[in-house]
């Protein structure tokens, strides 16, 4: 606790061999989540204006909700499984 | 903005992929690990030191790790994060916080000293902690929603501890210790309404919010005082019940220890002290390892030492009786589901003073 104290923030954990990974992860992981807002919001937009033109009522249904929620699982699904590192089709090591 | 179609959507995005955490990628890791364990000389010393060098450098503990510590990041400080979505809204919630209430429901100290424990790190990464905003409370509130990802329905781990405790006793007076905003406080409030409760916290803007929805649910049984667990100003014998849920994680061993005896202190002859916490299974080193990280990278470092401390043990130096110390499901099968799910290793933790 001693000594000169760092005049920087704290500086961030970090769990790879690379420290600069840590970061860009984090860059990844925000563009996806901004990626999913806008996804959202363009599904929840096609909704409204499929079911009357410019209807004013946009609540999706109980059943639009769940495709929704399952449509969100599988964007996150696609893009973190990347993050697992295993074969999808058998091949060499 | 809190409650803007982006803010859940970004919010409900953070949350499917804590899912993904929790399932697949928790698999994967103890995969991994129960492989690097097979390669191991046989000569290991069991125990989460061993865990760690099994998965020194292993890209699943790397992800899974990184995610653990970022995905919470991204839930309360991102663009769209808590703690910038409540900001916006800051004058409605403190407007609503200070509301008028009715006498005696809140006593807060103005000049009470927040201890240094509290204040060194940002609990559960909430910039700032939940003590030093006035609408911390609030963001903490809006963030416990969704803090056992499984759980669409978190309230639910709390009325069935409530369940749990009011099969063993029936309170006529109960001290919630760290009551927070008061989401342990309530079930009880709200099914004992013979009983008088009283919460306490060492957080004002949690307490604003516990008494502010006591006030809303007109309840008439119960009172919120900030005050330390370990020395209350309470009279002695004062409780025929004392809980605390989630509280004791959060303090270093010798504040648990003096939260302890001043437990025993407040309880009468025949009292019953219970609290609900995380203790990691001692037999699986691989859970164990995974709990006492969590502890640092999810800004609770008196996880493992609470763990390591021996709870049971100083209960009975104290002089509690009947101590014991069970695992608690969160909710139906959660247990079953340690394999392949990652969760809390949830805890409850029990003792009574012996009558005279
Ligand atoms: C994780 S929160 C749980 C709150 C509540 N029991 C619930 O279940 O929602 C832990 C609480 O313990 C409180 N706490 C920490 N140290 C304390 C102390 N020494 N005395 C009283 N409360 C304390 C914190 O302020 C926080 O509100």
């Amino acid at each position: 606790m001693d000594g000169p104290a760092d005049p920087r923030p704290r500086l961030e954990q970090t769990f790879f061999a690379d420290p600069v990974l840590d970061r860009v992860l984090g860059m990844v992981m925000a563009l996806s989540a901004e990626v999913w807002v806008l996804r959202e919001r363009q599904r929840r937009m096609a909704i409204a204006l499929e079911r009357a033109g410019l209807a004013s009522d946009a609540t999706p249904s109980a059943e639009e909700e769940a495709a929704l929620a399952r449509e969100r699982d599988a964007f996150t699904a696609a893009l973190l499984e990347n993050l697992l590192g295993r074969q999808v089709s058998k091949g060499a090591p | 903005m809190v409650g803007s179609p982006e803010f859940d959507a970004y919010q409900r995005f953070i949350l499917s992929a804590k899912l993904y955490w929790t399932g697949p990628m928790f698999r994967a890791l103890r995969e991994t690990y129960r492989h690097r364990l097979s390669l191991a000389p046989k000569e290991m010393p069991p125990g989460p030191e061993r865990v760690a060098a099994l998965l020194a450098g292993e890209p699943d503990a790397q992800i899974f790790c990184w995610m653990e510590r970022h995905l919470q990041r991204f839930k309360y400080s991102g663009r769209l994060g808590l703690v910038p979505a409540h900001e916006e809204a800051r004058a409605a919630i403190e407007a609503a916080l200070n509301a008028p209430l009715p006498p005696g429901l809140l006593e807060l100290d103005p000049g009470f000293e927040v201890p240094r424990y509290f204040r060194a790190v940002d609990i559960h990464q909430h910039p700032g902690g939940i003590w030093s905003d006035e609408i911390a409370g609030a963001v903490y509130e809006r963030g416990a929603r969704s803090t056992t990802p499984l759980l669409s329905k978190d309230l639910s781990l709390h009325e069935r501890f409530t369940d749990l405790v009011l099969a063993l006793r029936r309170p006529r007076r109960l001290l919630d210790m760290g009551c927070g905003f008061g989401k342990s406080t309530k079930p009880f409030y709200e099914r004992c309404r013979e009983a008088e409760v009283l919460g306490i916290d060492i957080a004002a803007p949690c307490l604003k919010l516990a008494a502010q929805d006591a006030a809303a649910a007109q309840a008439r049984n119960v009172a919120f005082k900030q005050r330390s667990a370990d020395a209350t100003r309470l009279p002695d014998g004062s409780f025929d019940l004392v809980t605390s849920t989630m509280m004791l994680h959060e303090m270093p061993p010798p504040v648990v220890e003096g939260t302890l005896r001043e437990a025993f202190r407040l309880l009468e002859p025949g009292g019953l002290m219970i609290h609900l916490d995380f203790l990691p299974p001692e037999e699986d080193e691989f859970l164990t390892w995974i709990h006492y990280g969590h502890g640092r990278r999810n800004n609770e470092p008196y996880m493992e030492p609470l763990a390591r401390m021996g709870i049971g043990r100083v209960m009975e130096a104290i002089g509690f009786r009947e101590v014991r110390i069970e695992p608690f499901e969160e909710m139906e099968g959660a247990l079953a589901r340690r394999e392949t799910h990652w969760r809390f290793p949830w805890a409850v933790v029990s003792g009574v003073r012996p009558a005279a």
